[in-house]
């Protein structure tokens, strides 16, 4: 409860804004005037929810941004259900907070056009709830669902047996056989869709390694956030990184991989699978939202170093259960 | 003493996430703070421009609009600030052309396409 209290305190200054940026760009619908629709498109869930809001409420931007906020809420409040089942309660409780409360993920909160990022996340920490309870037809209908925020969300058919890896329940292997083929086909589905809406998908090697920097580079930044917020834009000035940069940027995770916990190690592994469509796909932009759903298990990592102190550096496996 | 370090990390997350929310109230705020933090940029030029042109403040939005074509238009810059570029010009060209007469944007019409 304090934790919801904070936030909603942190946040209450941007409540009164208006509509900023791409929210109500020139060209485009305004996001308040979209209408309620059973076309499905890229990300109709989410367009649904801004229909829904100016049809129960109003089209007013103040309730559009309260609506994002109990929303990122409801997140926190998910998280701590998914990792209290795997840390100790002290420890889920403080990454259920530091999700809620971190600068790096107010792009994604006080941005209404950005809600897709909270409405992915929800999909997933829903699909992660399932696969908790072995229920993993809703966790696989959970994590297609992700689609219906952002079609990046599609990661989550990756995040899911990854974290049921990890934590458990373990798969038999029909089952995860049933997932990678039930995935596969979705997957080769979402590729022609993807298609459809003329989406250029791989990117070359040299681009992938300065996305490597770059994505790095904003994973740092969004560390450092919690000690000075004015390394956050929504525009970061990327020029100079480049591919030798990336591969320093390899070096220096693959480092940290040896030397960190094992909450260390699954925050580096979460945060490749979560932004890898960012990094591989050409077009793609990475600004701060986009490291919304990777900081879910970055928000766990922190909480257990901070439980565990100089033990979580000696690679140990000491989950803090 | 580690739940005191919890509630410490806690309070500066609140703190700093309640100063980054309130850059986000406006889009005046949020780009002056992306001007501050990449000054080199097109986009948050562009975008401070926008919002000096809604206030009538004719001279520095023109200022800010070239900065953000010449930035865009360098053949070195990343693909990601380039397709601001034509915005940029185009309102220079459509906005600015034609209030070339007044005072507090003559100097800068000199930019513009013939």
């Amino acid at each position: 409860m304090v934790c919801v209290a904070l936030t909603v305190s942190a946040y209450a200054s941007s409540l009164s804004g208006g509509w900023v940026y791409e929210d109500a760009r020139p060209g485009l619908v305004p996001l308040a005037q979209l209408p309620l629709s059973w076309d499905i498109r890229p990300r109709w869930l989410t367009h649904q929810t801004y229909a829904g809001t100016t049809w129960l409420l109003n089209a007013e931007p103040s309730t559009a941004r309260a609506v994002s906020l109990a929303w990122h809420l409801l997140n926190g409040l998910l998280l701590w259900c998914v990792v209290r089942r795997v840390v100790a309660a002290p420890i889920a409780v403080l990454s259920a907070g530091l999700f809620l409360l971190w600068p790096v993920q107010v792009e994604a909160v006080a941005a209404v056009a950005y809600r897709s990022e909270l409405v992915a996340a929800t999909w997933l920490l829903l699909a992660l709830l399932c696969s908790s309870h072995g229920w993993r037809v809703g966790a696989w209908i959970c994590a297609v669902a992700t689609i219906t925020g952002k079609e990046a969300g599609i990661v989550a058919l990756a995040l899911v047996p990854l974290w049921a890896y990890w934590v458990g329940p373990r798969w038999t292997r029909r089952q995860g056989l049933a997932w990678s083929v039930a995935s596969l086909w979705l997957g080769v589905a979402g590729l022609v869709w993807a298609q459809s809406f003329s989406y250029r998908l791989i990117a070359p090697l040299e681009a992938i390694t300065t996305a490597i920097a770059i994505t790095g580079q904003l994973v740092m930044r969004g560390l450092w956030s919690v000690v000075d917020s004015r390394v956050l834009s929504i525009d970061h000035d990327w020029r100079g990184l480049d591919a030798a940069i990336g591969i320093a940027t390899l070096c220096w995770a693959t480092a940290l991989y040896l030397a960190g916990s094992i909450w260390v190690r699954r925050a580096l592994i979460w945060i490749g699978v979560a932004m890898s469509l960012r990094v591989l796909m050409p077009s793609a932009e990475r600004h701060e939202h986009h490291l919304y759903t990777a900081w879910i298990v970055v928000c766990v990592a922190i909480a257990h170093l901070m439980s565990t102190g100089g033990r979580a550096w000696r690679g140990g496996l000491d989950d803090g259960i | 003493m580690r739940v005191l370090i919890g509630a410490l990390l806690l309070s500066l997350c609140a703190w700093h996430t309640h100063h980054r929310a309130q850059a986000w109230r406006a889009d005046a705020a949020l780009w002056q703070a992306a001007r501050q933090t990449s000054p080199a940029l097109a986009r948050p030029a562009f975008n401070l421009g926008v919002v000096y042109l809604r206030q009538s403040q004719w001279s520095q939005a023109t200022e800010l609009f070239l900065h953000a074509a010449q930035v865009s238009a360098q053949p070195t810059a990343p693909l990601n600030l380039r397709h601001e570029a034509g915005l940029g010009l185009s309102f220079i060209d459509t906005v600015a052309a034609p209030i070339c007469d007044q005072p507090s944007v003559s100097p800068w019409c000199v930019w513009l396409s013939p």
